[in-house]
């Protein structure tokens, strides 16, 4: 597979979605690459799964229009969905069939030939390391193998673009790597990929284009350099404390007020231009106020620092 | 659209063969359960009810006869219709006993009051419905007792006076003052109370001693019993419940099976499918095939539970009792359906199942007799799928009807199903269009 790349895949424009009066997307413009991973980056609650369930067809839109492929998602939607493979956030599997036929199942559901389906069935067990059982039934299996076989279901029927929607939260580290190798795999393949995810990691390590998406509203969207270049020079300096109640550590954080101090897990961040070299300030401040530093870490600004610019809040907010 | 529904179908049924207390639940259950009610019901005797109808044709036609007709109609307890006496008239609604729409039929024969030898009263009745006839019965036999109790009490009282030696004398003063005393005497007979005699077998299918007046007395007094239903049927107490058990176990099992849906919206799968290229149309389509499969195969393996055990006669019309079977299950299947489909989890699709199913199985009859219960349920009996489903087997295991008499009530249960799944549809696509 090698889509074209330069060519949009997914055009959104002017999206809206609201539950009652809980507005989850705010008018979303946005085009989406061919042939690229593309994440969305955000909290919990920012909207990145609605606007994947309206991308696939699942919830209708308030307002706005999609195209999938060229294909106009409110007109023809099973057109669309042909074109989709989703991965969705929980693993949504049969736990009594075994992973061979859970992926068969879904797999089927597009009417792909039979023995191509087989093969691919046993191509992806290979894939994602679940060879060995992938004749015992689903319930038997751990979180990081579900989740594997989640992903497994979703592109058993070959689809050029894939909607992966937080697919390694709660997982343990292994799995979570083996996971993202496989999302490699497939981005190298040339398959358009949409990923929403509120780790800024796996975003920065996955992703070519990114949107940062806050309240249902698109507050930043370009390559990960492009938005880290808007927090360009600014510093991330983090100073551990242990464990210090809020309103010791007040005046200081009123002290450096213009710096967006937050105080987060037995520290303090501050950003911004230059601020390294306030770094003995700091220290010496801590020290006066009888509190003693553990560490120190000086960082490059990345996604989380524009996010924290953008909104003054942290991506775990 | 028919792989998409295939699929969907085969991999529900993996699900279900894999599941081991569903399938407890849809077999070993309900035989060991409809067993034990299947004999139960057949020995309940007791309850108020409604009138009850008998036809009564009376050949014989003479002011004795007439006495009886009247007293009968007159009878609160029973809704009698007196029919004219030809031949085409008796056969005709002797043909309505046999088929299970009346109880009882009384025929009395031409002679009778003369006591011409051979006549009597024929009490043709249908032992599926002993209560009914032996209520019936033994009115009659109480109003009998005006035209020939006089000379049946004369002649027991003369051989036994004469059997213990007493004088004519003392006989002439007994025969004294029952001839003078008769209307007293016989109107104790007419109260229709039970006396002695033989014990009800509790199968169902009772001699007349569950009349409470021996087949002897009977006859002295000129009535033959003859049942013309469930005949050479070995056990007939669990043949006529069988029915009721099957629909009801049907309708809980397929409820169950339709909650699935409910569990799949739960744990994500639902929305696997309603974001595959498969409509939600193919998706519920899918689905119902499975469910009605499901009670197909759980009726068949109840009837031939009940072939083992209980001797149940279900090769007689093979053909018949499949093609009923299918019609159950789909009209069960509708219940279940829609039952699931205003269910908002499958928790609470079980608890509106348990409720609703109770209440259509003991109105449609399934649980125990229709009789039992006052007119008006009776009547609103009658709008419930149960009933018919219920119908549908009675003429099978019961009156042995041909498939060509029951296609009415064929009907019936199927439109009941189509309806049932229709609307069961309709809701579960409006629900999930709405998602």
């Amino acid at each position: 597979m090698n889509t074209t790349s330069g060519k949009i895949e997914i055009a959104i424009k002017g999206l809206r979605k609201s539950y009652g009066d809980t507005i989850a997307l705010d008018g979303i413009d946005l085009n989406i690459p061919s042939g690229r991973c593309y994440g969305f980056l955000g909290p919990n609650g920012a909207g990145k799964t609605t606007a994947m369930s309206i991308i696939s067809t699942y919830l209708p839109a308030d307002a706005g229009e999609i195209t999938v492929g060229g294909i106009d998602a409110a007109k023809n939607p099973s057109g669309v969905r042909r074109m989709l493979g989703v991965v969705p956030q929980e693993a949504s599997l049969y736990e009594d069939l075994s992973a061979r036929e859970n992926i068969l199942f879904f797999g089927g559901l597009y009417g792909i030939d039979k023995a191509k389906l087989s093969k691919k069935t046993s191509e992806l067990i290979d894939l994602l390391g679940l060879k060995e059982r992938a004749d015992e039934q689903v319930k038997r299996y751990s979180g990081g193998m579900k989740r594997r076989l989640n992903i497994a279901c979703s592109i058993a029927h070959d689809p050029p673009i894939v909607l992966m929607d937080e697919p390694t939260v709660g997982i343990d580290p292994q799995s979570r790597n083996f996971i993202y190798e496989f999302i490699e795999g497939l981005s190298a393949q040339g398959r358009t990929i949409v990923y929403t995810s509120h780790y800024m990691e796996e975003v920065e390590r996955l992703c070519h284009r990114v949107a940062i998406i806050d309240h249902g509203r698109i507050i930043a969207e370009g390559t990960k350099d492009e938005l880290i270049e808007m927090v360009r020079g600014e510093d991330v300096v983090i100073i551990e404390l242990g464990d210090i109640a809020a309103d010791v550590l007040k005046p200081m954080l009123d002290k450096y007020a213009k710096l967006s101090p937050i105080h987060e897990d037995g520290g303090i961040r501050f950003t911004g231009p230059g601020i390294h070299k306030d770094v003995p300030a700091f220290i010496k401040d801590f020290i006066d106020m009888g509190m003693t530093p553990k560490s120190l870490h000086i960082h490059e600004p990345n996604l989380e620092t524009v996010f924290l610019k953008l909104t003054g809040r942290e991506l775990r907010d | 659209m028919i792989s998409g529904a295939w699929l969907i179908f085969v991999k529900d049924w993996k699900l279900f063969i894999r599941d081991k207390l569903a399938l407890m639940l849809t077999f070993i259950v309900p035989v060991v359960v409809s067993a034990a009610i299947g004999f139960a019901i057949g020995g309940m005797t007791k309850g108020d009810i409604p009138p009850l109808q008998v036809a009564i044709c009376d050949f014989d036609n003479t002011p004795e006869t007439h006495k009886l007709t009247e007293d009968l109609s007159g009878l609160d307890i029973l809704n009698a219709e007196i029919i004219e006496p030809t031949e085409e008239n008796l056969v005709k609604e002797k043909e309505q006993v046999e088929k299970g729409y009346l109880p009882a039929l009384i025929v009395i024969e031409k002679g009778f009051t003369e006591g011409k030898k051979g006549s009597k009263i024929r009490f043709i009745n249908d032992p599926g419905q002993a209560v009914q006839a032996k209520i019936i019965y033994q009115t009659l036999i109480g109003l009998s007792m005006n035209i020939k109790g006089k000379g049946l009490v004369l002649s027991k009282l003369e051989s036994w006076f004469e059997k213990k030696g007493y004088p004519e004398s003392t006989m002439d003063f007994a025969r004294k003052y029952i001839e003078e005393g008769w209307n007293d005497i016989g109107s104790m007979f007419s109260g229709g109370e039970e006396e002695g005699g033989k014990k009800d077998s509790g199968d169902g299918k009772n001699g007349n001693g569950m009349m409470g007046i021996s087949e002897e007395q009977a006859e002295q007094l000129g009535i033959v019993n003859e049942e013309v239903a469930g005949l050479n049927i070995d056990n007939p107490g669990y043949s006529h419940a069988v029915a009721g058990m099957a629909v009801m176990f049907a309708f809980f099992t397929l409820t169950h099976a339709a909650t699935t849906l409910l569990e799949e919206r739960d744990n994500g799968t639902l929305k696997r499918l309603l974001i595959s290229p498969l409509s939600i149309s193919t998706i519920l389509v899918g689905k119902t095939m499975n469910i009605i499969a499901t009670g197909s195969i759980q009726l068949i393996f109840l009837f031939i539970a009940g072939m083992f055990m209980f001797k149940l006669n279900i090769i007689r019309d093979p053909i018949h009792l499949l093609v009923f079977i299918l019609a159950t299950a789909l009209m069960a299947s509708g219940v279940g359906l829609f039952l699931a489909s205003l269910a908002t989890t499958a928790r609470s699709a079980g608890g509106l199942s348990t409720l609703f199913i109770l209440v259509l199985a003991s109105m449609g009859g399934a649980m125990f007799p229709s009789m039992f219960m006052p007119t008006w349920m009776q009547t609103v009996g009658k709008f419930t799928p149960v009933y018919w489903a219920m119908k549908g087997f009675q003429g099978i295991f019961w009156f042995q009807k041909p498939l060509t008499e029951q296609l009415g009530l064929l009907l019936v249960v199927i439109l009941w199903g189509i309806g049932f799944i229709t609307l069961g549809i309709l809701i579960f696509r409006k629900k999930l269009v709405a998602r």
